[in-house]
């Protein structure tokens, strides 16, 4: 995982609870902290990090990634919002996460492993397909959140199949209803 | 008071506590930032080195250099790119068994490694066997940390002794095969580098692509060579017929000049009219083949390129009526009328040509022409230059010859102008198929072309165009003028005929026999020069080719005798009056030629010219 990613989650937590709690986390999680966006630490840091939080807050593994993704678009969009910026809604920018803004990524993380996303038309949903080994649909359903809410819309994320429930893949049906 | 004071500075204690424990921790991010940015410059440098490398093999295996030379550039550069001592390539044999050494190295200059050099000649090395045969025998590079301590390096002793250590080793392909595998020695001991392989690797493919290539050009330039080689043996075969041909021509032309002579000289006996008639068809029959013999030599020295241009300014109007005039006998006596158009001459017109390749041309047009001319036809010859180019000062000529004859084919329009190739029509009217190709020839020297198309109103129409310096023709010489017979020396002429072919010493004999001179015979140039010595003559008549001394060397030798003798005019007698033979007999100091077969027209007007002789009577003009 990038360093990046523990960079934006270590912001997210200072902004709501205070950089105490982001030691404690550390602590509990009994990592040294010393982050750099250019590096790549082991997936498992995050998991520590996230587990944590899900103890300290009581909350489960998918609600604290959820949480983490939604917050975490708001710096995103601070960061570079060159990705932002040609898109006027949410639908558009989501569909240029696998042709844009990963190869981006890729380019600015030398070694940075995103994943690719399958995106389908199902009436007025959009169909998102999403298959990675370390099974972070959550963040990726925040994510959505984060950026709907960065738009000004509304959401509605269906998480149809997942992978934690035995499925073979992830499957989000997602809507933005028009505005009242 | 002082619990809360103690509380307060404990709170402060520990903020500072956290506070340097994230400045820590920033730092050592911070640190990791440049740790990581470093070796991202260092990897990005490596990489560039890595890219130059290969864009310089590359660019170096696709220069126009021997192959040899692109290895041993490539060796070296990457021998520079490690900062390693010694590169060397083996060869695979094609049955992807054994190495051999292929000689190419870097690192050998001063000697130092030539321990490890004659080891690696004397060593034999096969698929598994040592760091090449393994290389091989996996088809992958291979990195030996240090060989001096390999017990599957075979010349580990001669590399202990010169100092080498790590060694790497990778192949190179051509398709599935492996046709080298390069080898590099280190002074060091170094542990393996994957990207180091890797690069060598696309080196590898660089390298097989660099051999593919230059072999290919190699067989390319084999194949090539290799039809060369055939297809100078044909022309060397060709050239040995047409040599051939030539020889036979010279050596029958020699008897039938001696048959023609006797002829000649039989004609002037005073004969019945039944023997003139049939001493005037040998003449007629051997003119013939006298003129076939000609024309065989003729092709023989265009297609061996030997024919060259004389060149002289004439009028080139009078050139043709000359030869149309003299044509028009031979026209009406098979009742055909030859007729002559110069209406798109301009007034003038001089070219600086030559007029004896233009004549034959034209002589060869008409006598074809009329070969194929029903009596009561005609033909008809057209005549029509431009002016002078303002740019060049060139005329364009026109010559056409049309018959009213059964004209030819469309299939034969090409061939007939190929040597030996005749039409059925040509076969009929007894032609050898020459004459017309020699017209090509010709044609071709003067740089202008040859065609034949159908003629308005039925027959052939020959024609052939060409370009010629405009000039002012030098004044012709005064026709038939009488010979000069003033300057002899007023007493019977003596003269020597060096001559080894009996029968034409025959025809001398009887050629010179009615006029008053006294006719001395030697058989070679070696009699000829003992004769002059003893006495002297007023004419040396000189064979070419005679045996135990030839005519010229007679002649250079008389020539620098010294006394009267060396002054004697000579004139050659040969068969072979091409203007280099000519040139050749005017450099040894010949005054003359008389050609074989011998006009006596010719001979007696040398005669009356050196002294007082018979006149020439009854010439015998060939037809």
């Amino acid at each position: 995982m990038k360093g990046v990613v523990f960079n934006l989650l270590e912001e997210v937590v200072t902004d709501h609870y205070g950089a105490d709690t982001w030691d404690d986390l550390l602590d509990a999680s009994g990592l040294d902290g010393a982050y750099t966006s250019l590096g790549s630490y082991d997936d498992e840091q995050l998991e520590k990090l996230v587990s944590s939080a899900c103890s300290a807050l009581n909350l489960p593994r998918a609600a604290v990634l959820r949480w983490f993704g939604a917050e975490a678009m708001a710096h995103l969009a601070r960061i570079y919002p060159v990705f932002f910026e040609p898109h006027q809604s949410t639908r558009p920018f989501l569909t240029s996460v696998n042709g844009i803004i990963h190869p981006e990524v890729r380019k600015l993380y030398a070694g940075a492993v995103c994943p690719h996303f399958n995106f389908s038309d199902d009436g007025d949903a959009l169909v998102m397909e999403y298959r990675s080994p370390r099974r972070l649909c959550a963040l990726a359903e925040g994510f959505t959140e984060g950026a709907s809410a960065h738009y000004g819309e509304a959401v509605e994320f269906e998480h149809r199949r997942c992978v934690e429930r035995g499925d073979e893949s992830c499957v989000f049906h997602i809507r933005w209803p028009a505005k009242p | 008071m002082d619990s809360r004071a103690s509380s307060r500075e404990t709170q402060l204690e520990a903020e500072i506590r956290r506070l340097e424990r994230r400045l820590e921790r920033e730092r050592r991010a911070r640190e990791a930032a440049e740790a990581i940015g470093e070796s991202g410059m260092r990897e990005l440098y490596q990489r560039q080195r890595v890219l130059r490398l290969l864009e310089t093999i590359a660019t170096a295996s696709n220069e126009d250099q021997p192959l040899q030379d692109a290895l041993r550039f490539a060796l070296s550069q990457i021998c520079l790119f490690m900062n390693w001592a010694v590169g060397h390539i083996h060869w695979v044999d094609a049955d992807q068994d054994a190495l051999a050494s292929s000689g190419i190295w870097h690192g050998m200059d001063d000697g130092q490694y030539e321990d490890f050099r004659q080891t690696t000649l004397d060593t034999q090395l096969w698929r598994g066997r040592g760091l090449p045969g393994r290389v091989l025998e996996s088809g992958e590079p291979l990195w030996m940390p240090d060989v001096a301590e390999d017990s599957n390096f075979p010349r580990r002793l001669s590399a202990r002794r010169c100092g080498l250590h790590a060694a790497f080793a990778f192949p190179v392909f051509i398709g599935p095969q492996t046709v080298a595998v390069l080898e590099f020695f280190s002074l060091e001991v170094v542990g393996p580098d994957a990207e180091v392989l890797r690069t060598m690797a696309q080196i590898g493919s660089v390298l097989g692509r660099a051999i593919e290539r230059k072999r290919a050009e190699e067989q390319l330039l084999e194949k090539v060579a290799e039809a060369d080689a055939q297809r100078r043996a044909a022309e060397a075969a060709n050239r040995a017929k047409s040599d051939f041909l030539a020889v036979t021509s010279h050596e029958v032309r020699t008897p039938l000049n001696a048959v023609l002579g006797l002829a000649q000289a039989l004609r002037r006996e005073s004969l019945t009219q039944r023997q003139e008639t049939l001493v005037d068809g040998v003449l007629d029959a051997g003119a013939m083949l006298l003129r076939l013999l000609n024309a065989v030599l003729d092709l023989t020295r265009i297609e061996s390129g030997k024919m060259a241009l004389d060149l002289a300014s004439f009028d080139l109007e009078r050139s043709v009526r000359t030869v149309v005039e003299i044509w028009r006998a031979h026209a009406s006596e098979r009742g055909v009328e030859l007729t002559l158009d110069t209406g798109g001459l301009p007034e003038a017109c001089g070219i600086l040509c030559d007029q004896g390749k233009i004549e034959q041309t034209l002589i060869n047009l008409i006598s074809n022409a009329l070969k194929f001319s029903p009596p009561g036809s005609r033909v008809s010859v057209r005549l029509a230059a431009s002016d002078a180019d303002a740019d060049d000062g060139e005329r364009r000529i026109l010559l056409e010859v049309c018959d009213q004859g059964p004209g030819v084919a469309e299939a034969d329009v090409l061939r007939i102008f190929q040597p030996f190739e005749q039409t059925a029509g040509g076969r009929e009217v007894g032609g050898a198929g020459l004459g017309l190709s020699i017209c090509a020839g010709h044609v071709t020297l003067l740089g202008g072309q040859i065609g034949v198309a159908a003629a308005p109103g039925g027959g052939a129409r020959f024609w052939l165009e060409f370009r010629a310096r405009a000039s002012d023709p030098a004044p012709a010489a005064p026709a038939d003028a009488a010979p000069e017979a003033q300057s002899g020396p007023g007493r019977t002429l003596r003269i020597l005929a060096a001559e080894d072919h009996p029968a034409n010493r025959m025809v001398l004999k009887a050629l010179l026999g009615p006029m008053d001179v006294d006719l001395v015979f030697a058989e070679n140039g070696r009699e000829a020069l003992d004769a002059l010595v003893q006495t002297p003559f007023d004419l040396v008549l000189m064979d070419v080719h005679m045996p135990i001394m030839d005519g010229v060397s007679a002649l250079q030798a008389m020539r620098l005798m010294g006394g009267p003798a060396a002054d004697t005019p000579v004139f050659m007698l040969t068969a072979n009056v091409f203007d280099e033979d000519v040139e050749r007999y005017q450099a040894a100091g010949a005054d003359g030629v008389v050609k074989k077969p011998i006009d006596v027209r010719e001979l007696h007007a040398l005669v009356a010219r050196l002294g007082p002789g018979s006149s020439p009577d009854g010439p015998y003009r060939p037809a």
